[in-house]
């Protein structure tokens, strides 16, 4: 009987022992597993961000080569090639005939009376274009070349 | 007797107690096994065991950033970068050597007793880098890629084939091909500037080597990346204008083709900023086969050669003595009987009697440039010489420029200052007269020439634009009567071939013979005849100017060899660029005409012109007649002389207004 009074009064205490330690256990395991997921969380995004470094610099990459390939094209040694394939035929300054150009043109003409450049400069260099066009990257030179000829457009 | 005795109990405390102890003791026991070894490798195999863990786990590549681009006026890529692959073999990582080696020979069609010895020589003298394949495109190497894929192999870099890897490099590539090459220049194998731009800015097109650190996993996943970047090459932008160079390049090689010269310079400037629009040079080269190139190609004549100027120079006798207000345009000179005698030395021209000064220069006359220059005198015409910036390099952003041969005073002889008045005894780069008369054009303001509009990083920020210097050579009167004189040589000078279509041209033809370098005289077999011009006269919007060396066929003189290349390239130029007529178009039959006259042959500057010595004057008739004082020859000359009679009547001293 006296046993068992003993007993009774020890469940309390040994419950007050034991549920912190169960807590901080938990507490503990849970900190390990979230920590655990954040390390290969952060490897993942790691490789993630080396793919996509990667990626970037081979679109550079191609970026380039797509660029020389379209100034190479555009050479004009390579569209006298091409012209000569389709038919035409060079023809000397002198054949051409006269153009007519007018003095009105002169505010157009790069080169006036003041110090001015040759060409209207269509580089992104300006923060502030007044071409608007649907292509968004300032810095890209095919961009640039998109603009030219939409001004050169509009100015004819 | 019954052993009643109970044997003695355990205290079961005890017995719990002692297992447990044993148990701890083990476990002890064990960590401290473990912490000894740990301590033992820590301390005794700490470099070892840190280097094996890095060599796993971390990887550093290094590679160059692409060299900056170099750009036209108008954004277009003349030189630029690309990537490319270099497949090499770790000799180290390969077990088979003539296996890999007989795969590689099979896919890249080489020889495979060659790559084996390679890679077998590599292996010897412990090598881990034996190129196999230089520089392949990113195509050819993914095809290699496919081609030498090993399934059952786990490799973390491509490609997936033992002892084999890629090394990033880079290849300059120039896409107009020998489209302004001596003004581009190029760069060797190790990404330094050899020529050109490339060379003069080099330190600002050169990539720096980028580190980047990897940290790998087990599989050889990269999972951290650090790239210690460097500051970014920057990116050149030039004046030059690609249609324009084409243009100036395609003249040019007809010209030198129809004179059979030995080469040719062409220079296209804008006046009022300096800006160098075209630089053409023949023979020229492709700096993607720079190892096929002639050497005498890849300098750029245009700066780095000097050569005695002839005729155009007589622009500065003029200009010093109309800065000194010697004489008027239509003021008269006597040529005498085309001789005159300075320090002992005969100069002969075969322009004779009394001409005004506008027509003297107009016919080219030697005998009437001397005598200006005389009269200006040595100190005054030498202080004009430096003004215009002969002596000195222009500061033009090109390599190796030459400053020209100018002697000082000092060291003149007594005829110095008389063989100067007509080009000799001095030289010049082409550049540097072109920069004289853009002087003129530019209303006596002399714009440094400069062929850099701007540079500027990748991110497109301009980090610095070109702001030539600018400085007040002569006066507006000077180069108003000077634009007038200018003008009659195209109208009724030796310079008619430059005339265009629609548009008024002043200019200057030159022909001089050039020195031999052993006998140290002039050679009378051997010419470099010049013109240059700026159209529109009264406003110039461009100016060309033409050198031709050693023409050898037809008339070799300026206005014969260099003024109808004038005429092609600005005649085209002004129409691309629209710049609006100043003069009436002209009918082709009228043009045709004009072509045909011949103009007169060259003279040379110490020896009397009778016609033995000039391998012209027998066959070639003057160019025109020297117009007799008075005489009108066209409405402008017409006009410019009614000007100055009113002028001399009213005993006005301001200038004419033509």
């Amino acid at each position: 009987m006296k046993k068992n009074v003993k007993k009774t009064a020890s469940e309390p205490r040994r419950f007050r022992v034991y549920g912190p330690m169960v807590v901080c256990g938990l507490v503990l395991i849970s900190g390990f597993f979230i920590a655990g997921r954040q390390h290969f969380s952060s490897m993942d995004y790691g490789m993630k961000n080396s793919r996509l470094r990667k990626q970037i610099d081979e679109l550079e990459a191609e970026k380039r080569r797509l660029i020389l390939a379209r100034e190479m094209s555009l050479a004009p040694s390579e569209l006298t090639k091409v012209a000569k394939k389709v038919g035409l035929n060079a023809v000397a300054t002198a054949e051409l005939p006269a153009q007519e150009i007018v003095a009105k043109t002169s505010a157009k003409v790069p080169v006036s009376g003041e110090a001015k450049p040759l060409v209207v400069k269509t580089a992104s260099i300006e923060k502030a274009l007044p071409v608007t066009t649907t292509l968004s990257l300032k810095s890209d030179p095919i961009k640039n070349s998109v603009k030219k000829a939409v001004v050169t457009t509009a100015a004819e | 007797m019954k052993n009643t005795r109970r044997p003695k109990k355990r205290d079961q405390r005890q017995v719990a107690f002692t297992r447990f102890m044993l148990v701890v003791a083990v476990f002890v026991l064990w960590i401290g096994g473990i912490g000894a070894r740990l301590v033992h490798l820590q301390v005794t195999q700490h470099a070892w065991l840190d280097e094996k863990a890095l060599d796993i786990r971390q990887d550093t590549k290094q590679a160059r950033m692409l060299r900056g681009t170099i750009y036209d006026r108008n954004e277009r890529a003349l030189a630029m970068s690309v990537r490319v692959k270099t497949l090499y073999a770790d000799p180290t990582e390969i077990a088979d050597i003539d296996g890999t080696a007989k795969t590689l020979a099979k896919t890249l069609k080489l020889d495979a007793n060659q790559i084996a010895a390679n890679i077998r020589q590599g292996k010897e003298s412990n090598k881990r880098f034996v190129p196999i394949a230089k520089k392949l495109d990113e195509d050819v190497a993914q095809k290699i890629n496919k081609v030498l894929d090993t399934p059952e192999l786990r490799k973390a870099d491509l490609p997936n084939f033992a002892g084999l890897h890629w090394r990033d490099e880079q290849k300059r590539k120039y896409p107009y091909e020998s489209l302004a090459s001596q003004v581009i220049g190029f760069s060797n194998d190790s990404d330094d500037g050899q020529a050109g731009i490339e060379q003069s800015q080099d330190e600002l097109l050169h990539g720096a080597i980028i580190k980047t650190v990897q940290q790998r996993d087990r599989l050889g996943r990269v999972y951290d990346e650090v790239e210690y970047e460097r500051e970014r090459p920057s990116d050149i932008v030039l004046t030059i204008d690609t249609g324009f160079q084409y243009i100036a390049e395609q003249a040019l090689a007809r010209g030198v083709q129809n004179a059979q010269a030995k080469s040719g310079t062409v220079i296209v400037m804008n006046p009022k900023t300096g800006e160098i629009l075209a630089m053409a040079n023949l023979p020229t080269f492709d700096p993607n086969n720079v190892g096929q190139a002639q050497r005498d190609a890849i300098g750029n004549n245009a700066v780095q050669s000097s050569y005695s100027p002839g005729s155009v120079f007589k622009l500065v006798t003029y200009s010093s003595a109309l800065e000194k207000h010697l004489f008027l345009p239509m003021d008269m000179i006597d040529a005498g009987n085309g001789t005159i005698t300075v320090a002992n030395h005969e100069f002969t021209d075969h322009h004779t009697g009394s001409m005004t000064y506008a027509q003297a220069l107009a016919v080219s006359s030697n005998i009437s440039a001397i005598k200006t220059g005389m009269r200006v005198g040595k100190d005054d015409f030498y202080a004009m010489i430096q003004k215009m910036g002969f002596g000195a390099k222009t500061g033009v952003e090109l390599p190796a420029e030459s400053g020209g041969i100018v002697r000082s005073p000092e060291k003149w002889n007594g005829d110095s200052l008389a063989s100067m008045s007509i080009g000799y005894e001095i030289n010049v780069t082409p550049l540097q007269m072109a920069s004289a008369f853009a002087t003129i054009a530019n209303n006596g303001i002399r714009v440094q020439p400069h062929i850099i509009k701007e540079i500027r990083r990748s991110d497109e920020e301009p980090k610095s634009v070109t702001q030539p210097q600018q400085t007040q050579v002569v006066t507006a009167d000077t180069v108003r009567d000077l634009k007038v004189m200018l003008r009659q040589v195209v109208l009724t000078g030796t310079g008619k071939r430059a005339q265009l279509n629609g548009y008024t041209v002043a200019g200057k033809t030159g022909t001089a013979w050039k020195v031999n370098t052993i006998t140290k005289s002039v050679d009378a077999s051997k010419y470099v005849s010049s013109f240059i011009g700026m159209a529109p006269a009264n406003d110039p919007q461009i100016l060309v100017e033409v050198v031709m060396d050693e023409p050898k066929v037809g008339a070799r003189d300026g206005g014969m060899v260099s003024a109808p290349v004038f005429a092609d390239v600005a005649q085209q130029i002004l129409t691309e660029m629209k710049v609006p007529q100043d003069a009436p178009l002209k009918q082709e039959s009228t043009l045709a005409q004009q072509k045909s006259e011949v103009p007169a042959p060259p003279k040379r500057p110490n020896e009397k012109d009778s016609g033995k010595d000039s391998p012209k004057a027998k066959n070639t008739a003057p160019a025109t007649k020297p117009t007799k004082p008075g005489e009108k020859n066209s409405r402008e000359n017409g006009r410019l002389t009614a000007a100055l009679d009113r002028r001399k009547y009213l005993g006005s001293t301001k200038k004419i207004e033509t």
